[in-house]
């Protein structure tokens, strides 16, 4: 048997009733969710045996949406690579009641954000191809490499950091669990009794992935930014692509983690646990990621506005026009750069609602950010076109990539529930009795 | 806090609203008015009498669209032969290729000739909604080209004879101009030219340095061009005169372009899925020990 804190004992049974069973709420929300995912299967299904006549994509520009889509999934998901395997290695004491919520961000949004380039490329059926035909030279290839690499070890780090969770829910008189989720845990706890090696063991090998996770997630978002760097395009041949994607990945990635820490504190009333503190850290390191992340944006598009290039031109021209992408181009820089700062700044508004309400905007403003690297530089062949239909340069989304896009999110959501069913969210192993140790910097 | 999420909820609503109108829009620059117009179609007429003693008819088919004439593909033209006493005879129809040409080989031997000994051609095309009809005709009197290959010290001659069917027999063509051609990857390479004497006979003499194929085969076409009594006349054969060229695959270096991938780049590529994996192989190691290796005395706390 394997002893736990008292603290941990109380968050075991706070989340008991979500691990035994499922109440009334949660069937509807489950529902709900399952409804959304259902209506993006019937827009699969017409994609597929329609064509892709039935989005937005054309000739001009053959990515859309979805390929905004898998870039911010990807980028959401480094935030508890980045986070968790900084803190871990940094021995930050508070972040074990946040971790395990930033390691499932990871690992869930890396599932995901990759469903959205199968949607996006035509001919499923000669998928394998991308394997069997592969050219070392191709970014496409590498970004299939990094990814499949990153996700596996996003799911070895979220795996060992749980282990000893799995034994303590196997052992614990308190859960009322069924045979087959006992069999689960059991299962899933490797016979793990607390031993000296075996302790050992798990330290080790969370040191490792901690120290290879960081690069790893650098290196991935890296190729993925090459995807498009690599390409002579106005708006995205540029050095600093790299760079200025693994920090926008971080950034988003932060902000979805502090609007799940807040809603799972109000779901769950973990206000002992998830602390205002936590919050005002996270925000802190918002803060500093929104001021690069800023300095970035200034700095791409400072240098393509001066250069003059006949073509980058014409695409800023889109970018800074009113009647085009201008809107949506101040928003990304208001609600992505100016807002975060600004609240994270003034102490009266740094709370953990308005700190949750401010993520929010600035998600969705880095997830416009992606729409507009993707589809405005498309909008800006090189060359001219025979065919000049404006549905064929211009890009318009259609009802099913945003069916498709939002159950992507109601998949999110419904991995997230289901993990919540096998795991607590916050770590019963690691927080110590007193909750203020919690968030002690050692 | 909720009036502030509701706020959110509003802000992300509109957002979508904004980029759903962006659909509206474009939709609604689509709606573009089609203009209906004829155009005027031009046919023209060519025919090549070749050695076998058949006749390629050629028939090009174009519209006038924008001040130049653009060919008109996928349409039907009809190859008539007008006989002696006038009426027409159906040789046969073909579709028009992205070149807005029809070719048809018709056999001489089934052919009547008028009074004169010409042979009469019409190629029609009788138009659709958008194009007009039009024809072109073509009378050419039968006549061959007939070619011997000699090799005589290491030089190569083409012997080339023109005569005109006639009922007395075949007559000289005198005085025509003979061109010689050998067919390149993408059109025909003019490599000689002579003028035919009063026997209709002209030599000429064929370059010896030329490309062929792995085989040192060349594809070689006489021609007399554009003849106003009796068309093109042609005669091809194939010959062994020019130099074998090998075309086995060339290796081509490691490069971004090329099949192989860089050095540095595989080097690189192996170090870095080797140290990511290796480090993946050892931590499942070490979850195996986890599992099977539990019998440690020293209980922890």
């Amino acid at each position: 048997m394997i002893k736990i804190s008292s603290t941990g004992n109380e968050i075991l049974k706070k989340f008991a009733p979500q691990m035994e069973g499922t109440s009334l709420r949660e069937k509807v929300w489950i529902g709900f969710l399952l409804i959304i995912i259902a209506s993006g299967f019937y827009a699969l299904y017409l994609q597929a045996f329609e064509g892709h006549g039935v989005t937005g994509m054309r000739d001009n520009v053959v990515w859309g949406i979805y390929i905004a889509n898998f870039i911010f999934f990807i980028g959401i998901s480094y935030a508890g690579a980045i986070i968790s395997g900084f803190l871990h290695l940094l021995k930050i004491e508070w972040r074990k009641p946040i971790i395990r919520i930033a390691e499932l961000i990871t690992v869930i949004a890396t599932i995901i954000g990759p469903l959205y380039i199968l949607l996006c490329v035509g001919r499923l059926d000669r998928l394998h191809h991308l394997v069997l035909f592969a050219r070392l030279q191709s970014p496409i290839t590498w970004d299939v490499l990094a990814i499949s690499t990153y996700l596996v070890g996003g799911i070895i780090f979220l795996y060992l950091a749980t282990i000893k969770d799995f034994a303590i829910y196997r052992d614990s008189s308190e859960l009322k669990l069924s045979k087959f989720k006992r069999w689960v845990f059991k299962f899933l706890a490797l016979n793990y009794q607390n031993t000296t090696s075996q302790e050992k063991s798990i330290h080790v090998s969370m040191n490792l992935m901690a120290l290879m996770i960081i690069p790893l997630a650098i290196i991935v978002h890296s190729v993925l930014s090459w995807i498009f760097g690599m390409t002579l395009r106005p708006g995205w041949h540029s050095t600093i692509f790299g760079p200025y994607f693994v920090l926008a990945a971080i950034y988003s990635g932060t902000g979805v983690l502090i609007m799940a820490l807040y809603l799972f504190r109000l779901r769950y009333k973990l206000q002992d646990y998830i602390l205002d503190s936590h919050f005002n850290y996270l925000a802190y390191i918002m803060m500093v990621l929104a001021a690069g992340y800023g300095y970035f944006t200034f700095s791409e598009y400072l240098t393509d506005w001066y250069g003059s290039e006949k073509w980058t031109s014409e695409l800023l021209n889109k970018l800074f026009s009113w009647s085009e992408y201008g809107p949506m181009f101040l928003f990304t820089n208001i609600g992505g750069i100016v807002l975060p700062i600004l609240v994270v700044a003034i102490p009266k508004l740094r709370k953990p609602g308005y700190l949750a309400l401010v993520s929010g905007i600035m998600v969705l403003a880095m997830w416009v950010k992606r729409y507009l690297i993707v589809v405005p530089t498309l909008e800006t062949p090189l060359l001219p076109i025979q065919d000049i239909r404006p549905e064929y340069v211009k890009y318009s989304i259609t009802w099913v990539e945003w069916s498709l896009t939002f159950s992507g999110i109601a998949l999110f959501l419904l991995l997230f529930t289901i993990a919540s069913k096998f795991m607590t969210l916050i770590p019963v192993s690691e927080v110590s009795g007193n909750p203020e140790e919690n968030i002690e910097v050692k | 806090m909720r009036a502030l999420f509701t706020i959110s909820i509003f802000l992300s609503w509109a957002w979508v609203s904004y980029v759903s109108g962006q659909d509206t829009t474009s939709t609604e620059e689509i709606a573009v008015t089609e203009e209906v117009s004829t155009f005027k179609s031009r046919m023209s007429l060519t025919a090549t009498q070749l050695a076998d003693g058949s006749i390629e008819l050629n028939a090009l088919l174009r519209v006038k669209a924008d001040e130049s004439y653009q060919a008109v593909p996928d349409a039907k033209v009809v190859f008539l032969n007008v006989v002696p006493d006038g009426e027409e005879r159906s040789l046969g129809e073909m579709a028009t290729a992205i070149n807005g040409k029809a070719l048809l080989n018709v056999k001489t031997s089934a052919l009547p000739a008028d009074a004169d000994g010409y042979f009469s051609f019409i190629a029609r095309y009788d138009g659709n909604d958008k194009i007009k009809a039009s024809e072109s005709d073509l009378r050419i009197h039968p006549a061959k080209l007939v070619a011997e290959a000699v090799e005589e010290d290491s030089t190569y001659l083409i012997r080339l004879q023109a005569t005109a069917d006639s009922p007395d027999g075949p007559v000289p063509i005198a005085e025509a101009t003979v061109s010689v051609y050998v067919k390149r990857m993408f059109s025909s390479l003019k490599v000689g030219e002579g003028a035919t004497d009063a026997e209709g006979k002209v030599e000429i003499e064929f370059p010896n340095d030329l490309p062929g194929d792995q085989a040192a085969n060349i594809m070689i076409t006489a021609m007399i061009e554009e003849s106003e009594e009796y068309g093109n006349l042609a005669v091809s054969m194939i010959k062994p005169w020019g130099y074998a060229v090998k075309f086995g695959e060339k290796k081509l270096p490691p490069a971004l372009w090329s099949p192989t991938p860089p050095i540095w780049m595989v080097v690189t590529f192996f170090i870095l899925m080797g140290t990511v994996w290796g480090n993946y192989m050892i931590i499942v190691y070490k979850l195996f020990r986890i599992r099977f290796k539990n019998s440690d005395a020293l209980q922890h706390s």
